[in-house]
């Protein structure tokens, strides 16, 4: 085997391993809310288990997204089926990557609890009048629900922390560590009546 | 491969590894232009935006640019190639534009920038970067408190760190590369960190920064300092509990708003304990949250920040079975406000001192570089094998 073979097959293999992937490139510049901001904001609020996931390229800014499926298990606010697909920019389609970080990513059999903004499909380029989902502020509107005994905690593991509102309202700061479902959902359930 | 376009991957795949030498401080994204690339080169979208036209839009990114461009100690350098009709999209022209309508990363997201490796052979990369025109307003200057009116050339400026390879800084809160945006337009200049994240990553070997090891050069409220292999001005950052508003924000940290019109506010960081918080200061009770504080001086009242979040009566409505009667109530603080404690401190932490450990802050940096290593390890394996041929 030639070493232009060679190299091109190592190459490859890096590929197959997904080493050959896009650089993990940094994103957004985002206005942070306080969680009842956050939720008096949004469209729908809901937990929901990852049931699949799947990337493909759209028509619209980012290319490639990536469509998460949940399986909705509890609904705090807003109107929704039994499944709902977030759509996320990123994602591999036809040997071809996207990445865009600061963009939350899932988990398959993960239950998450989400704060969502709907996007109108004729955003992609698509008709019909079912929106695909958002988390509002990107990783700050989804909480990963994690057991303890008797106690389930949402775990919110966004890595940037800032403390404005973005409705130019009443400012309050939002927590990144671990809180309980209950106190997060009644902080939620509070800011989805204002 | 060409064994210099080989090293310089894995140099900069190093570089991501080993990171700067502070623990905290920028942080490298992983992209970063190769000599051969540069200048890198860029448009902007003709439809231009609703809010600025294509001359102002220019004027910006040029000046946006320039910010970084023109620090001394780096090699950074792009080139205007004009106005274009081409997309943001997976090709090699980084587009610069406005979406105004049908942005997809929700209201609260002002600009991204996306980018791929479309191949390494040869090494060809997709980087652009979409701004939010539709659910903002874009004006010069921003609009103070109202956040729903942004200043471009602080957003450009953030977005263009990315562009040149820089992430989200864990080190210095009043940062263009900071990840939230400031309202004060402080963004649009660059503060030590940035520099010190640009001229590592693009060095200019014919210079040594900003500053010779003497302050006479530096700006009043900063002294001269070695990061890296350069001296920059670095700049007295504001304490626990110094004031910040709208207008003005200097933290180390972030500014914590006390009156809705963020006419008021203080500088703090969120904690989970004394530790998060550093030397001379607490975690205490804020609200609903717990912020850093000095010792013996007890944050600003948190009645006016958000009085009812904590009502313990309020239900979760999810159907999990844990019910939180709400012990936040007692986590308001209770202590006056006083802004006036500004006059106390003197704890603008520097770089080296800034504590570790805030849960908020800590996530940032392992994962990152820890999946470098999934990519300097076969790298090196294979730069090794090549050298090892006959």
């Amino acid at each position: 085997m030639s070493h232009r073979s060679l190299s091109l097959l190592f190459l490859l293999a890096l590929g197959a391993f997904g080493l050959v992937a896009p650089a993990p490139v940094d994103a957004t510049v985002v206005l942070w809310s306080d969680v009842e901001t956050l939720a008096e904001n949004a469209d729908l609020i809901l937990v929901g288990e990852l049931i699949a996931n799947d990337s493909a390229e759209r028509a619209a800014s980012f290319g490639i997204y990536t469509d998460y499926t949940f399986q909705v298990t509890s609904v705090l606010s807003g109107d929704v089926g039994e499944t709902v697909i977030v759509r996320l920019p990123g994602g591999e389609d036809a040997g071809r990557s996207v990445v865009v970080a600061g963009v939350p990513s899932f988990e398959y059999g993960e239950t998450y609890l989400l704060v969502l903004h709907g996007i109108q499909p004729q955003a992609y380029g698509e008709s019909g009048d079912t929106p695909y989902y958002v988390p509002l502020g990107l990783s700050q509107g989804v909480w990963t629900l994690e057991s303890y005994g008797s106690e389930i905690e949402a775990v919110q593991r966004h890595t940037d922390v800032v403390f404005l509102d973005g409705a130019g309202q009443v400012v309050n700061v939002a927590p990144v560590e671990s809180t309980p479902l209950s106190t997060l959902g009644a902080r939620l359930a509070q800011g989805a009546q204002r | 491969m060409k064994t210099r376009q080989l090293l310089g991957v894995l140099l900069l795949a190093l570089l991501w590894v080993l990171g700067p030498s502070h623990a905290f401080a920028y942080l490298p994204s992983g992209l970063v232009w190769l000599p051969e690339d540069l200048p890198v080169t860029y448009t902007i979208n003709e439809r231009g935006s609703d809010d600025l036209s294509l001359e102002q839009l220019e004027a910006l990114f040029a000046a946006s640019f320039a910010t970084w461009t023109e620090v001394p100690c780096t090699t950074i350098a792009v080139s205007y190639q004009g106005r274009t009709a081409t997309e943001a999209a997976i090709d090699e022209e980084h587009v610069m534009s406005f979406v105004e309508s049908g942005w997809t990363l929700g209201p609260n997201v002002l600009g991204a920038n996306s980018a791929a490796v479309i191949s390494l052979l040869p090494k060809r990369v997709s980087s652009d970067i979409t701004f939010n025109g539709e659910t903002k307003t874009w004006r010069i200057g921003g609009g103070g408190a109202n956040l729903n009116v942004i200043d471009p050339q602080s957003v450009f400026t953030h977005e263009i760190g990315h562009f040149f390879g820089l992430s989200h800084t864990n080190d210095d809160g009043s940062a263009t590369m900071a990840a939230a945006y400031l309202p004060d337009t402080g963004q649009r200049s660059l503060s030590h960190d940035d520099k010190w994240g640009i001229c590592d990553l693009y060095p200019n070997a014919a210079s040594t920064g900003e500053c010779d090891t003497t302050d006479d050069q530096c700006p009043p409220d900063s002294a001269c300092g070695q990061l890296g292999n350069n001296f920059f001005c670095i700049e007295a950052r504001d304490g626990y509990g110094d004031f910040c508003n709208s207008s003005h924000i200097n933290c180390q940290d972030t500014c914590v708003y006390t009156l809705p019109n963020l006419t008021a506010g203080f500088c703090t960081k969120l904690c989970v304990a004394d530790v998060d918080c550093g030397d001379g200061a607490e975690c205490k009770p804020f609200g609903t949250v717990q912020v850093c504080a000095l010792k013996d001086v007890a944050p600003p009242e948190a009645d006016d920040f958000s009085t009812d979040t904590n009502e313990a009566d309020a239900t979760s409505g999810f159907d999990f079975g844990v019910v939180d009667t709400g012990s936040s109530a007692d986590t308001t603080a209770s202590a006056d406000a006083d802004l006036e404690t500004t006059d106390q401190v003197d704890s603008a932490l520097t770089p080296g001192e800034t504590s570790e450990g805030c849960g908020c802050r800590i996530a940032s940096s392992s994962p990152r570089r820890s999946w470098s290593w999934w990519l300097v390890a076969p790298l090196a394996i294979f730069f090794g094998w090549r050298q090892q041929r006959p």
